[in-house]
């Protein structure tokens, strides 16, 4: 219920990136993801577009 | 596909001891052992059952993101926490335990529900039977901590509170339409003054009654001496309440043939 599911908007919609996301950061260009068991993910060329905790969606775009 | 019990209820009523002696009744039963879990936040089950806890889900999660930085080059963060989760299972007599646990300091439980959750998942075709001690309350089923279950217990006591929150699980379940297969109500802890309101209090709750378990004092001496539960004698009443409760739900035939199944 704390943690996101996060998706890449892509132009016909939105590709899973993630799953157990707890922590989120830009670093540049690129956002970089933990999650519950401290595991990173990095996506690159992206930005924060949506963030919804209820719904536990998090929403990169491209950029 | 493993058979699975879920206790729920009001807090108080009685949760621990009833899943408790479930496991202490059944686990000599099948092949393999069965799958006692502790969700609940406030690990009580193994007290209940006279063991000791080595590590709680929640601890081995603390563990892992202390430690993940010092793994060797040949140890990857997924092969740690396997190791630190399959230490969080206790292998006993007839049983294998796992705790839930919490998270350390202050911050929600979000993280180890999400982790026993998957655990759960993992673990359920390797036991002929699970049996979980949920915590109090409606939190886990939203949390959808409590899902895939075949027979759920809501327990109350004798009072018109614990039929309501009976009442509300039964209406909980159903709005988020979480996958349980059966729901029972049991009324736990009733004097010779509370029998009479058991048909009201089956009525305010909503679900049909399998068991009345009288007010047993072995249980409340038990509790008071820190003395595990499966050394009750025979004679304890709440022991035949549930053994009878295993017997009017033709439990150990069933889930026998759904193993040969």
């Amino acid at each position: 219920m704390c943690e996101f599911r996060v998706f890449l908007k892509k132009k016909d919609g939105e590709e899973i990136v993630s799953d157990d996301i707890i922590y989120a950061k830009v670093n540049g260009s690129s956002i970089v993801l933990r999650g519950i068991l401290g595991n990173e993910v990095t996506v690159d060329k992206a930005s924060i577009l949506e963030v919804d905790v209820s719904a536990e969606r998090l929403i990169l775009t491209p950029s | 596909m493993t058979f699975s019990i879920a206790v729920s209820g009001k807090g108080g009523t009685g949760k621990t001891t009833i899943s408790a002696l479930l496991i202490t009744l059944l686990k000599h039963h099948f092949d393999k052992p069965i799958l006692a879990v502790d969700s609940d936040p406030n690990s009580t089950l193994n007290e209940a059952l006279g063991v000791d806890l080595t590590i709680t889900v929640g601890e081995a999660r603390e563990t892992l993101l202390k430690n993940k930085d010092k793994l060797g080059p040949y140890q990857t963060k997924e092969e740690y926490f396997n190791y630190l989760f399959q230490s969080s299972i206790m292998e006993l007599d007839g049983f294998d335990l796992i705790a839930m646990g919490h998270s350390e300091g202050s911050g929600c439980y979000c993280y180890v529900n999400n982790l026993l959750r998957k655990i759960m998942d993992e673990l359920a075709n390797r036991y002929p039977l699970m049996i979980v001690d949920t915590e109090a309350g409606l939190e886990h089923f939203s949390r959808r901590t409590t899902q895939d279950i075949d027979i759920l217990l809501v327990v109350t006591d004798p009072t018109t509170k614990g039929a309501l929150t009976a009442k509300r699980i039964k209406e909980i379940i159903s709005s988020l339409k979480i996958n349980i297969r059966q729901v029972f109500l049991v009324i736990n802890r009733v004097t010779s003054k509370s029998l009479d309101k058991i048909e009201e209090l089956e009525k305010i709750s909503g679900l049909k009654c399998i068991a009345v378990i009288p007010e047993d004092p072995l249980i409340k001496e038990y509790d008071l001496s820190g003395l595990s539960l499966d050394k009750l004698p025979e004679k304890s009443p709440a022991l035949k309440a549930i053994k009878d409760i295993i017997e009017k739900l033709n439990l150990i035939p069933t889930i026998t043939g759904e193993i040969k199944s």
